[in-house]
């Protein structure tokens, strides 16, 4: 960015190039653009989930400096975090708060995505690449909330992880690969930690790679039926938009991190009944909360494993939209499309606030 | 004050400063809590299951100590015969802290006046069960205690 | 665990093992088998036969013995002249009056009994003749208990076992037989409220309803065997047996001489003696219902002392009440207590201390107790105010990056209107 005349400055500019060339970068940015439309704001969530990754990605270094997987060792440990550790509760909190928010952002950055057709060729990989994002989050969050190895987290899990039965041959083998025992264990929370901190951060990272890169190679998507809209230079006008929304949500973060601190809760204890009021993390409650309402048996089919599957292909339909709407390559919106979508939303919203607002 | 290319702050004005001076304020808010969270401090690790007690030579026979042991206090009895015994110290009566009385050679309650043998049983006074056995574990000269697997 | 339950126990336990070694002598030797009593009687209807069926689980009938160890004849006749015959030995029935000295013929001959337990008490009989029923009994009144009113005549087992009408839990059921029955003890001039008052306290709430057998019943305080009302003097002792600091403090106490003069019971005149109830501050002080109301006139030094001691116990209890309160406060927040939340141990067991240390009836002796009480619920309630100080000052401090976030939000937006003052996009 020095621009300031002088010999030395240029030497040092063209020492770098010959060694780092990358110029060609520079001058991508500096003409990459942003179509300017109403729904320019929806692009901002995609970077808001980015910047919580990265939140993610530090305070869970941080985290592992304290916390002992073992199930001796691991309540104990996230006590002394959030008790003796200076700042370990700020840490902790900010932790579980800024995942949550993430899959919030991931959520509407995938929603608007579907909504404005930004899935359509060539962009097709993109949509792909996100949505595995968005599954490997949820996967995140699935392992790390049985590592404070409290109560709820404990039954939460179980729950969770009794889902696999319902998969044919396999299923009952698979959930003892997942528990690595027949039960939550010790052996349990050791794999859930490895791959928590070990095996999904490099799966995410390389496909958060290819999603951005991919971006940057096909551009960003023109609203459906313009063939050029006009445009906003990334740097520094969208920049400086992502960035007062960064800023806004640190802000909420610390505010949310301090005021709405995560408890910690009471040590799991196995052999204890399950207590009432058992809920995994809210992105998943509308999977629970479905599966209470289908009967025992429908048909001749075990009604859970039904509700599974039905879910399972209503979000394996949502996940090929980009294979299926012929019509948005056409440049037209079809109102097929947008149904689907709200009908996505409605049950995911309806389920979910079922879950908090009417358990039972 | 827009500058010639859109891609270049030449002139700096007093809103780049600002924006820098937040930006460093707020970079600071964040370094200073990971600063003192990763600093070593005078905290003891939360460990329940196993504590050091004392060494050999601390403890004589026919004497004993108190510990602590994760939120409740332990007592590490050297019987006369030299052999180490620990128990939670919490009377089963009314949750007094017992005491090693070396005159009667065994273990005793001093709000009730009960009394319980050397391996922690209820021998006399209002104390309804035994105390709690933990096992002990004598590793060169420490002395470990640790809660009694079930 | 006391004396009484220790021979309870002994009694039965150290029984069982000795009895297969030795064979019984003459008279008193293991009955023949087949055993013509039991074999003709088990096919007899009701009072004829019971006695036949319950010699099963008899602790005797385990032991070897059978009916003619106690009711002589011959056992080894099927012919009912020659096997209940006087000449073959035959006593019938024994009289309630007989009962005693028949029991002993086995239970006072230590030589004997060392076969089947080798420390067992052999004095029972002795102790029976020392205890009113055994003195009535010598006076002639067959009404009084006699080893088999409490122990039953057949079918007896050892204390230990929990079907015995003397386990412990069974006890005072088993003498309330007779002392709850107004008819039947009318002639004796006693209370027959025993059984109700004793049910209504701590005792028989531990003892009945949690099963806990180290707890007291009648015999605990009476006697078994030598069954007598404790002596007024005597009380302190008999609970003295398991409360032993209060009766420390007691006897020293100026309660101590003052009763002796009045001829008052010890811990009953505050305590009650069957109706043990639970005891809490409300006890002592100088108003209804505090118990020393009730011979101390108001205004009396004495009452001031009682309230001071009130005072004390409450103030204490508040402050502990207190800091346990402050301290879960500051642990929801997540704030590190744990130390003070340990040491609040020791000031429950100072509470303790302090009540029972209400028993000397020294104000100064219950202040110091107190004081160290005091001072480590003071300290523990002091870190977790401090504790939730600090909680707040978090939340204080961390206005600091909101601040700086809105501020930080507002420049970005002021940087980015200016750029844009031409039109949104800058192009």
């Amino acid at each position: 960015m020095a621009q300031s005349p002088g010999n030395r400055s240029e030497r040092l500019a063209s020492w770098l190039e010959s060694r780092a060339p990358l110029s060609g970068v520079v001058e991508f940015l500096r003409h990459k653009e942003v179509p300017w439309h109403k729904g320019t704001f929806f692009y901002l969530f995609g970077g808001v989930a980015l910047l919580l990754f990265c939140v993610q990605v530090m305070t869970g270094i941080l985290l592992m400096f304290y916390y002992v997987p073992a199930p001796e060792g691991a309540y104990e440990s996230v006590l002394l975090i959030s008790a003796k550790v200076p700042f370990g509760w700020l840490i902790r909190s900010i932790h579980s708060w800024s995942a949550n928010l993430m899959i919030l952002a991931l959520f509407i950055h995938m929603f608007s995505v579907y909504f404005m057709r930004a899935y359509r060729p060539p962009r097709e990989l993109v949509w792909v690449t996100g949505f595995v994002l968005l599954v490997l989050s949820m996967t995140f969050g699935f392992s790390g909330y049985l590592l404070p190895w409290t109560k709820l987290s404990y039954f939460a899990t179980k729950i969770g992880t009794d889902v696999t039965k319902v998969i044919p041959v396999v299923g009952e083998g698979m959930r003892n690969f997942l528990l690595g025992a027949s039960e939550i264990s010790g052996p349990t929370l050791t794999r859930f930690f490895a791959l928590h901190v070990a095996i999904l951060p490099p799966i995410f990272t390389i496909f958060l790679g290819l999603h951005l890169l991919l971006i940057q190679l096909l551009g960003m998507s023109q609203p459906l039926g313009q063939q050029k809209a006009r445009g906003i230079p990334f740097i520094p006008n969208f920049v400086l938009r992502e960035g007062i929304v960064w800023v806004v949500v640190l802000g909420l973060l610390a505010v949310l991190s301090v005021y709405l601190p995560w408890e910690v809760g009471e040590k799991a204890d196995p052999l204890a009944s399950a207590p009432a009021g058992i809920r995994p993390e809210w992105f998943f409650t509308f999977m629970s909360q479905s599966l209470k309402y289908i009967p025992a048996k429908v048909m001749g089919m075990e009604g859970e494993a039904l509700g599974v599957y039905a879910i399972g292909a209503g979000g394996l339909i949502f996940f090929l939209v980009p294979f299926w709407d012929r019509w948005s390559r056409e440049g037209r919106r079809h109102w097929l499309v947008t149904a689907y979508g709200v009908a996505v939303i409605v049950f995911l919203a309806t389920m979910t606030s079922l879950a908090y607002f009417k358990p039972y | 004050m827009a500058s010639e290319s859109r891609f270049s702050l030449t002139r700096r004005s007093v809103l780049d400063y600002f924006l820098g001076g937040g930006i460093l304020a707020l970079l600071g808010t964040m370094v200073y809590p990971v600063f003192r969270f990763l600093l070593p401090s005078r905290f003891a690790v939360a460990h329940v299951d196993t504590v050091r007690v004392a060494s050999t030579s601390e403890i004589k026979p026919n004497t004993a100590k108190l510990f602590r042991f994760g939120g409740s206090i332990g007592i590490l009895v050297r019987t006369p015969g030299g052999e180490y015994r620990a128990f939670s110290a919490t009377c089963t009566h009314l949750s007094c802290t017992v005491q090693y009385r070396a005159d009667l050679e065994h273990i005793w309650c001093a709000c009730h006046n009960g009394h319980f043998d050397l391996f922690g049983r209820n021998i006399a006074g209002p104390p309804p069960t035994p105390l709690a056995a933990y096992d002990v574990a004598v590793r060169g000269e420490e002395i470990f205690v640790s809660a009694r697997k079930v | 665990m006391r004396g009484n339950s220790w021979r309870r126990m002994v009694f039965s336990a150290l029984g069982a093992a000795a009895v297969f070694l030795l064979a019984a002598p003459e008279s008193r030797a293991a009955a023949p088998q087949p055993d013509s009593c039991v074999q003709c009687h088990r096919a007899l209807p009701g009072k004829l036969g019971a006695p036949a069926k319950m010699l099963e689980a008899d602790i005797h009938a385990q032991k070897g013995f059978s009916c003619v160890n106690c009711h002589g004849g011959d056992p080894a006749s099927f012919d009912v002249k020659v096997s209940m015959s006087k000449e073959k030995g035959y006593t019938g029935v024994p009289k309630p009056a007989e009962i005693p000295a028949l029991c002993d013929k086995c239970h006072g001959d230590l030589a004997f009994m060392r076969r089947f337990s080798p420390s067992i008490a052999v004095d029972q009989h002795k102790a029976y003749q020392t205890s009113v029923h055994g003195q009535r009994l010598a006076k002639g009144d067959v009404k009084v208990a006699t080893c088999a009113s409490c122990h039953n005549a057949h079918g007896i087992l050892p204390a230990a076992h929990a079907n015995s009408t003397v386990y412990a839990p069974k006890v005072a059921g088993t003498c309330s037989k007779c002392h709850a029955d107004k008819a039947y003890m009318k002639d004796y001039k006693i209370p027959t409220n025993q059984l109700e008052n004793y049910l209504q306290s701590v005792h028989a709430d531990l003892l009945i309803k949690k099963r806990e057998l180290s707890a007291p019943t009648c015999n605990d305080c009476h006697g078994n065997h030598g069954a007598f009302p404790p002596a007024v003097s005597s009380v302190s002792g008999m609970c003295g047996q398991c409360h032993v600091n209060n009766r420390d403090l007691f006897v020293k106490s100026p309660h101590k001489p003052a009763f002796e003069r009045m001829k008052l019971p010890e811990c009953v005149v505050c305590h009650s003696n069957h109706k043990v109830v639970r005891v809490s501050e409300a006890m002592i002080g100088d108003k209804s219902p505090a118990v020393c109301v009730s011979c101390h006139a108001a205004g009396s030094p004495q009452l001031r002392v009682a309230a001071g001691m009130r005072k004390q116990i409450e103030d204490l209890k508040s402050l502990i009440h207190r800091a346990t309160e402050e301290l879960e406060k500051a642990e929801r927040l997540g704030m590190e207590v744990s130390e003070a939340k340990f040491s609040m141990k020791e000031a429950r067991t100072m509470l303790i201390k302090v009540r029972t240390q209400v028993h000397s009836f020294a104000l100064k002796e219950v202040e110091k107790e107190a004081q160290i009480g005091n001072k480590v619920a003071q300290g523990a309630l002091q870190t977790a105010l401090g504790a939730l100080k600090e909680f707040e000052a978090r939340r204080r401090w961390v206005i600091l990056p909101i601040v700086l976030t809105v501020v930080l939000a507002l420049l970005l937006f002021l940087k980015l209107r200016e750029m844009e003052r031409k039109s949104p996009g800058g192009v």
